[in-house]
């Protein structure tokens, strides 16, 4: 007990003599001149801090709650020896405190009010100890209250002298978008010094000039630091701040300095753009020039839109309001505005719309084209009180149930498209005061109707749309449907046009149907010889069609067996042989796979009769594109095969070659045979052109021949 | 793939970790605050990249409906009117004027290069005083309305190349079409149809294919790929339930499968078993969504008069845009059309006649449409093939009878709506009509400038795959602030 009390002895008169030193400080604080490592435990001040804080807390802990250790007698000794390291540590802190703030770059009335709170708690705590150790047991804890109270509020005023006041809050405001629109927005007032304000002027600022900078106001910017002034007119790039901040971060002199927040690479940028552009503390975003990094930057800061007086909504909220039938979401990414568009006419019901109650005051956008609306939906539209955008096209509304958006005074831009209305509506347009747009198509207005409101509005862009003005254009022709253009006995066609009262005319005879020679199709026709078919439509309104045209063959016999001497070209081998005898007419599209294509062999088809059958004709079907190198054969060979005899030839002939380019085209090669006679096979060779003629683009390519059907009749 | 079923396995591992973490922390949400990485379980989709793509304005333009001219229109009988080629006519092309430009296979043999005349007299229509041809009558009626670029280049010359490049940004396939990235970028508008439709049409002109990598989802999820509709009775194929099977079965089925689903998810952790799942899903709803969307039968006359009496059949171009009108009405992102047949080498006169009948009147009706709908503000249109054609003629040559070769460094197209400035005729080609004297818009810039429209910074928007960031402009591209309104 005795080394103990010696102890205590000696660090209560360590106590007593800090007192007594920290006085000497206060009261000499001008002057005296300190040595340097006296410097250095200033600046221990920050780190030292944290022990006298702790331990007055704890201490506090166990005063306040005896029961927390037993027995009493220990309780006390531990009061009393934390109580007294407490109060040397506090001695300590005030101590460094004062010699750190003779540095220079601490503003006086900042410092003034942390140095005396943090004077207070070292005298309350030292008369906490005094109390404590006279056992005056009622008053102990008014010095101990008070000093957790001052203790608390030092830390706090000293922690703003650090890192600025506003550093517990910011966090909380950091998204804050900027509140003026472009047109009135300042660069460096509504741009440049928000970024100031957060990264720099907390340094720099009156009540903490380090490296004797202010930034909090224009006249001390220009002014400049120790190290000189920040902007160089002359040489903007070279201007001291951008040197600072573009320094690395391991850099002494790097601004911000390390172990602070940060400027991100966009506030550089903007910073820099801004000083280049020539440090002018007054002018418009809008007033720089267009190319000017400063403008294109500081541009992208800005809402395009205004800024909204409403707060956003809940994130939550907007989230459970979404559903497969309604979508709801803001204008951009943080905007509080809101916009809402539904879905799927069948599964509406006004409770989606009322649903939408939550976020009345924030939706400025609905889009509820082609839903069925009725009263009760335009009631609830009508609290949406911030709307700016309505779009109700196809909706059925009436002239009536509109008067309820009579609140809608923000109301820009209104679609009523389809919707059939009566004059009524023009007047209540016109009250909307706020209004721009106006799309009245298919509403039953015309011109003549709206010129009114137009009159009294001319700023509203009034769109009627598209009027049927008389003026006619061509039907488009009919289409054929049937199964295949080839046909052994009969053939049933239709006739088809999209429009439903169109009237449709038809030829068997090869003519062009038309007002005067025509026959007037009434249901499928059934067609038993070859046959060419013609048919247009005609419509009231319109003008008459084009033709339409189909080829109807009738192909009496097919071949028992067939093959082809060489193959088609890989490329267009159809399914080989067996496409000549398909029944199918390939179109124009060469690649179809429909079409048999040769070139470097020469088409050479074998056909046999098991019995022999009497022949007419044999007709070869082929394609003509000039362009893609299709030509006629240029020489056609026909062999026939009597019942029992060997191959003789038939035919030979050279076709016309064509003279020019021409549309993509079918043609056919008719074989008659002269005297028909019974045959049990045909044999035909065509052969392609080895040389293009030299009109063509590639006069001296190879050309090709394509087959897809043989008639034998 | 293989690498992320292998980082399932990680994954699992992560999970079972934080489990841990969460309890002792006591919360969940804390644990995917101290890391925010922990939850994430597809390693290519870096949302913090995808947020910051999104400029904190709102955007012009929400969706897109691209009329593609497949083949490459000729801008010399189209928008791009040069006299002097006409007074020039047979007169060989000046190699000043060529500077080495490379030929493609078709005409390097051609040993003259003669110039050659539009065969179609050019007028200048509406405020804008906008050069069209006599082709383009109903263009020329909304003249306008649309922002002509008459200063357009690519890299590539022939048309694969120059398609993929066009939709994907690289002329080498795989990379996701711009349609996809807009899926991804944006998502879907409306969740009973799919982001990114494709339509197809044929002219009767010399054609070239278009393929379904053009409108491919590259190395983006799945869900992103472009759905094409088909002109048959079942537009999209096999959407709907066989004869017989009722809706509800049809729900028990997909419940089933999508438990199976699941248990193969868990187990092997291949995202793309997620994407089937939603996608089957999504498929249930389009079942009742698309016959909604493409019944053209309650569309009032004067519609079909506007867009012509072929927009009532199915297939053609003017039935595609009448139904990317429905669409994109419907809240789908982005509506590709391709009409086919544009590829004139030779017969240019008479087969372009007909391709310009086959889109004019519809194409101009689209933007009637949209306009008196008040769509027209938030839809951008885009009508363009992927070059041009060369100003002298490649094959045999008459007044009357000509063809063009493709030509990547100068050609036109149009945008009208979603931010674009209209009535607005950009850039200029030399009185050759062969190179770009003033405002060339290349590509990539067009594609940056429609990511603007769009509310996308074209050089934020990347996602990771096989270790590097990839975007729709590669490393190119700028906006082109004049042409925003």
């Amino acid at each position: 007990m005795n080394k103990t009390s010696s102890l205590i002895r000696l660090l209560e008169n360590l106590l007593f003599a800090s007192h007594f030193f920290i006085l000497v400080l206060l009261l000499g604080e001008s002057l005296l001149v300190l040595p340097a490592w006296f410097q250095v435990l200033g600046r221990m001040h920050p780190l030292i801090l944290h022990f006298p804080i702790v331990l007055l807390l704890l201490t506090g802990l166990l005063q306040l709650f005896p029961n927390l250790i037993d027995p009493p007698e220990t309780h006390r000794n531990l009061v009393r020896w934390l109580l007294l390291i407490s109060c040397l540590l506090t001695g300590i802190t005030a101590l460094a405190g004062l010699i750190l703030s003779q540095e220079p770059g601490y503003g006086p009335e900042e410092i003034a009010y942390h140095k005396w709170t943090g004077l207070g708690v070292f005298w309350m705590a030292s008369l906490w100890y005094v109390v404590f150790v006279k056992e005056k047991k009622g008053l102990v804890l008014i010095p101990a209250l008070a000093s957790l109270l001052l203790v608390t509020i030092t830390g706090h005023l000293g922690a703003s002298i650090t890192h600025g006041e506003s550093f517990l809050t910011e966090p909380l405001k950091k998204n804050e978008p900027i509140k003026v629109s472009l047109e009135e927005a300042v660069a460096f007032d509504h741009v440049i010094q928000p970024i100031l304000e957060q990264k720099c002027i907390s340094c720099h600022k009156a009540t903490k000039k380090k490296g004797e900078l202010r930034m909090d106001q224009i006249s001390h910017m220009l002014a400049g630091g120790e190290s000189g002034p920040l902007f160089d007119p002359e040489n903007p790039q070279q201007s001291l701040m951008l040197k600072r901040i573009h320094l690395p971060l391991e850099e002494e002199e790097h601004m911000p300095p390390k172990g602070k927040i940060q400027l991100t690479e966009e506030e550089k940028n903007l910073i820099e753009a801004w000083i280049i552009s020539g440090v002018d503390f007054d002018k418009k975003v809008l007033d720089y020039p267009e190319e000017e990094a400063i403008f294109q930057l500081a541009s992208l800061k800005f809402n395009t839109e205004k800024g909204y007086g409403f707060s956003a909504a809940d994130p939550g909220t907007i989230r459970k309001l979404n559903n497969f039938y309604r979508r709801v979401e803001p204008l951009y990414p943080g905007s509080p505005a809101l916009s809402v568009r539904f879905f799927g006419r069948d599964q509406y019901q006004t409770s989606h719309l009322q649903d939408l109650s939550e976020i009345a005051g924030q939706i400025v956008s609905v889009n509820l084209n082609q839903i069925p609306l009725a009263e009760a939906d335009l009631q609830q539209l009508a609290e949406f009180d911030q709307l700016e955008k309505l779009q109700m096209n196809f909706t059925g509304v009436n002239s009536k149930d509109l008067r309820l958006l009579q609140p809608l005074k923000n109301l820009k831009s209104l679609s009523l498209v389809g919707n059939t209305l009566e004059a009524e509506v023009l007047e209540l347009l016109e009250s909307f005061p706020a209004l721009e747009k106006l799309y009245l198509w298919k509403t039953g207005f015309e011109e003549s109707d709206v010129s009114a409101l137009q009159l009294a509005r001319p700023e509203i862009l009034i769109d009627l749309g598209f009027m049927d003005e008389g003026e006619t254009y061509a039907l488009n022709p009919p289409s054929l449907v049937f199964d295949k253009p080839i046909f052994s006995t009969a053939q049933t066609v239709s006739i088809k046009h999209p429009i439903g009262s169109a009237s449709l005319f038809y030829t068997l005879d090869g003519s062009i149907p038309d007002s005067s020679n025509h026959l007037v199709y009434e249901g499928p026709i059934t067609i038993t010889e070859n046959t060419q078919l013609q048919a247009r439509a005609f419509a009231p309104g319109w003008i008459g069609s084009g033709v339409t045209k189909a080829i109807f063959l009738k192909a009496a016999h097919s071949p028992d067996s067939f093959s082809l001497d060489f193959p088609p070209h890989d490329k267009y081998k159809g399914r080989g042989a067996e496409t000549l005898f398909d029944q199918e007419k390939g179109d124009l599209n060469f690649s179809s796979g429909k079409w048999l294509g040769f070139q470097d062999n020469p088409f050479v088809l074998e056909m046999h009769f098991d019995e022999p059958k009497v022949i007419n004709s044999v007709t070869v079907s082929l394609l003509l594109h000039e362009q893609s190198h299709i030509f006629p054969p240029v020489k056609v060979i026909q062999w026939i095969k009597q019942e029992e005899g060997e191959w003789e030839k038939s035919l030979e002939f050279n076709p016309t070659m064509p003279k020019n380019f021409s549309e993509p085209r079918l043609d056919q090669i008719n074989l008659d045979l002269n005297d028909p006679k019974k045959i049990s096979g045909i044999k035909l060779s065509l052969y392609p052109l080895q040389k293009l003629p030299q009109w063509h683009q590639s006069p001296n390519d190879k050309g090709w021949v394509f087959v897809d059907e043989i008639i034998i009749n | 793939m293989e690498k992320e079923t292998l980082e399932h396995g990680l994954n699992q591992n992560r999970r079972k970790f934080l489990s841990k973490l969460s309890l002792g922390l006591g919360s969940v949400a804390l644990g995917s605050l101290l890391i925010p990485d922990f939850f994430r379980g597809n390693g290519g989709i870096d949302e913090g990249a995808l947020m910051a793509a999104v400029p904190h304005f709102a955007p012009k333009a929400k969706r897109v409906i691209y009329l593609f001219q497949n083949g490459a229109p000729s801008q010399l009988e189209s928008f791009d009117y040069k006299p002097l080629l006409s007074q020039y006519m047979g007169q060989e092309l000046p190699a000043s004027i060529r500077m080495g430009q490379r030929l493609t296979g078709m005409t390097s043999g051609q040993d003259s290069f003669p110039l050659v005349g539009s065969y179609y007299r050019f007028d200048q229509y509406g405020q804008s005083r906008a050069w069209i041809s006599e082709l383009f009558p109903h263009t020329a009626k909304i003249v306008d309305d649309i922002c002509i670029v008459k200063s357009m280049q690519t890299e590539a010359i022939n048309h694969d190349p120059a398609l993929t490049f066009f939709q994907t940004g690289a002329q080498v396939g795989n990379r996701p079409s711009m349609g996809a990235w807009l899926s991804y970028g944006l998502g879907s508008e409306n969740s009973n149809l799919p982001a990114f439709c494709v339509l197809l049409s044929r002219g009767k002109g010399n054609g070239q294919g278009v393929y379904s990598k053009l409108w491919t989802n590259g190395f983006l999820d799945s869900v992103h790929q472009g759905v094409q509709f088909s002109a048959s009775e079942d537009p999209v194929l096999y959407l709907s339930d066989p004869k017989g099977m009722r809706r509800e079965d049809r729900r028990k089925m997909l419940d089933q499968i999508a438990a199976l689903n699941e248990m193969s998810y868990r187990q092997f952790g291949d995202p793309e078993i997620q994407a089937k799942i939603q996608q089957y899903e999504m498929a249930y709803r389009m079942q009742t969504a698309v016959p909604e969307v493409t019944d053209i039968s309650k569309e009032p006359d004067s519609i079909i008069k506007l867009y012509g009496p072929d927009c009532l059949v199915p297939g053609t171009y003017a039935a595609n845009c009448l139904l990317a009108r429905k669409l994109s009405e419907n809240g789908v992102r982005f509506v590709q059309l391709y009409h086919q047949g544009w590829d004139q080498h030779g017969n240019l006169p008479n087969e372009m006649a007909g391709q310009a009948k086959d889109v004019d009147q519809a194409s101009a009706a689209l933007i009637t449409d949209l306009k008196q709908r008040g769509m027209l503000d938030e839809t951008l249109v885009i009508w363009g093939g992927e070059f041009g054609r060369t100003n002298y003629c490649q094959g045999k040559m008459s007044v009357d009878n000509y063809g063009r070769d493709h030509h990547p460094r100068a050609f036109s197209i149009w945008m009208a709506g979603g931010g674009v400035k209209s009535g607005m005729v950009y850039g200029e080609t030399d009185e050759f009509g062969y190179n770009v004297t003033d405002n060339p818009v290349h590509v990539h810039d067009f594609q940056a400038t429609m990511l603007h429209l769009l509310g996308i910074d074209h050089e934020k928007m990347t996602f990771r795959h096989l270790g590097r960031r990839y975007r729709l402009t590669d490393v190119h591209g700028k906006v082109v602030k004049d042409l925003l309104v």
